[in-house]
């Protein structure tokens, strides 16, 4: 059996926090100046973040908003694992890169570093210093439940105290994250 | 405890596990020039599928997917059940991107097409965790049947040579100009290639009309060090091992071999040349398949781990074909010449781009 402890859902709607709804930060301009917004409200030192895609910010943001709402230092560094998935794969960036293909430009190497999904627990796991599972899925549309199967196959087969992930998605523009943290019973 | 069996490969080495496995024994490799591809520079070597059927309004990877998985299916003898269908890729059909964003470019359209021109009644999965998809779907589809979650689990692994990931490569610097050397001390990077690989993976021994191996367990393990480059400690391959042994009750003694993924990059090889040290498995036969079919990105864990039970079966253990003169931080057993041995229990393992890595284990059934 397991228990989630924290859900944030995160969209052009709002922001809500274990039931705590908010408006959005002001901001000007678009997705990527409204995660600045975040990670600047956050007090995030970690310049690192600069360099991230869309996609990366969202689920690292989404995490550190995670980490001051629910206390995740208990945790030995391999006993959260990670289990995120969504629709559009990377194909933000993706776009990015063959649109410099299309228009015959040099490939960024920066930006082809993004053009797989499971970057963005990558991003994470580099932040947060975790060892843990990883397993990225691409879906049409967040299935609650069905992650959740998956989550209990994990703690089942001892893979997991936790499970952090859920459903983080990006595609011009559009952004949606659901996070949640999943605890062993 | 699971077990694995009804494996089929398309490769540019041949279009089944045994041309595969006979191909690679002769030492001959899928890496070679190509002269009249639309994208692929004529001075480097890439393993390309260049001879397959396509169907009317397929593409070539939802071609080959599709009979893959029917060429998997046909070795069964009931096919009576739960089924799920993992799709395991890094980029699915990438190149479909050049002419705009659609539903089409998406992994889970490949599948779901797939899935519908299947005989049976089957659920479907697209697993995307970079170059250790392949190993990951495996690993998954041993804990959704040892947990009663599903009876049966088609695993098909598949990822082809793109203008896409070759610009990307390119990019990176990553490509050797030759074929490409895997922990050899002159190598100087990777060759792209592209195959498509099934398996089945069941707790039901009577499906299946040939099973000679069984799975024991794997798992997955992140550096927490950087998102491309591999860690000098080796730190996520080193504890994706330490995790296997816990999900098996094993140890480093007990395996007879390592299929590595050993890419030809120096860093990639040097790394896991640390984390085997680190695992005490320095001393054992340890190969890449590299040099037969290049890196085969989301296949490759699946594509090698397949291969491994063709080599456990015919007693011969493959020789890391590109590989000279063995060089890495580490001193490791690098075969280079096909070894006859007894192979009872082989560990398999992948690394990838975000930091990601895999490990499992299976077993020759007594």
């Amino acid at each position: 059996m397991s228990q989630q402890v924290c859900h944030i859902k995160w969209n052009a709607d709002g922001l809500i926090v274990d039931g705590q709804q908010a408006d959005l930060l002001p901001h000007e301009g678009g997705l990527k100046e409204l995660l600045a917004a975040y990670y600047k409200s956050l007090g995030l030192n970690y310049p690192k973040f600069h360099k991230m895609d869309n996609l990366s910010k969202l689920g690292v943001l989404g995490v550190a908003m995670l980490s001051a709402q629910y206390d995740l230092s208990a945790y030995a560094d391999d006993a959260i694992a990670m289990h995120f998935q969504n629709a559009s794969a990377s194909l933000d960036t993706d776009w990015v890169h063959q649109q410099n293909i299309n228009e015959g430009k040099a490939a960024s190497p920066a930006n082809f570093v993004y053009t797989l999904p499971n970057i963005v627990l990558g991003e994470i796991a580099i932040r947060n210093k975790w060892y843990g599972e990883n397993l990225f899925v691409v879906a049409d549309s967040f299935d609650l439940e069905r992650w959740m199967k998956t989550n209990q196959v994990l703690f089942d087969q001892n893979k997991a105290e936790a499970v952090l992930g859920g459903w983080v998605e990006v595609l011009e523009e559009k952004f949606e994250l659901e996070l949640y943290f999943v605890v062993k019973q | 405890m699971s077990f694995i069996a009804a494996p089929h490969i398309i490769s540019p080495l041949g279009n089944s596990v045994h041309e595969n496995f006979e191909r690679a024994l002769v030492g001959q490799s899928a890496l070679r020039l190509h002269s009249d591809h639309p994208f692929a520079p004529v001075d480097i070597p890439f393993g390309i599928i260049t001879d397959h059927e396509r169907s009317e309004g397929w593409t070539k990877l939802e071609s080959l997917c599709l009979q893959s998985c029917q060429q998997s299916l046909a070795q069964l003898k009931d096919t009576s059940g739960k089924w799920l269908l993992i799709f395991c890729t890094t980029k699915g059909d990438i190149d479909r991107l050049a002419s705009g964003l659609s539903e089409e470019v998406k992994p889970q359209y490949l599948v779901q097409k797939v899935a519908k021109e299947l005989p049976i009644d089957i659920d479907t999965e697209v697993v995307s965790n970079a170059c250790i998809s392949g190993l990951l779907g495996v690993i998954m589809a041993h804990d959704y049947v040892s947990t009663g979650v599903y009876d049966h689990v088609l695993v098909l692994g598949g990822d082809l040579f793109s203008d896409f990931t070759y610009k990307g490569f390119e990019s990176f610097m990553a490509l050797s100009a030759q074929a490409c050397k895997p922990f050899d001390a002159n190598r100087d990077g990777l060759s792209l290639g592209e195959a498509v690989v099934s398996v089945v993976v069941s707790d039901k021994k009577e499906i299946f009309s040939q099973v000679d191996c069984q799975v024991l367990g794997g798992a997955s393990a992140n550096d927490a060090n950087h998102i491309s480059g591999p860690s000098r400690t080796g730190e996520g391959l080193y504890r994706s091992i330490q995790k296997t042994w816990k999900q098996t009750g094993l140890s480093a003694e007990e395996v007879d071999a390592v299929s590595a993924h050993g890419t030809a990059t120096r860093y990639n090889d040097d790394m896991e040349s640390i984390a085997f040290h680190r695992a005490g498995l320095a001393a054992k036969p340890i190969n890449s398949m590299k040099g037969y079919f290049g890196h085969t990105l989301g296949a490759a864990g699946l594509l090698e781990l397949v291969m491994s039970m063709e080599s456990m079966r015919a007693g011969i253990f493959l020789s890391s074909l590109g590989c000279e003169a063995p060089g890495t931080t580490e001193e490791i057993n690098v075969v280079t010449e096909n070894t006859p041995m007894e192979i009872h229990t082989l560990l398999k393992t992948t690394s990838g781009f975000g930091g990601c890595n895999a490990a499992a284990i299976i077993q020759k059934i007594q």
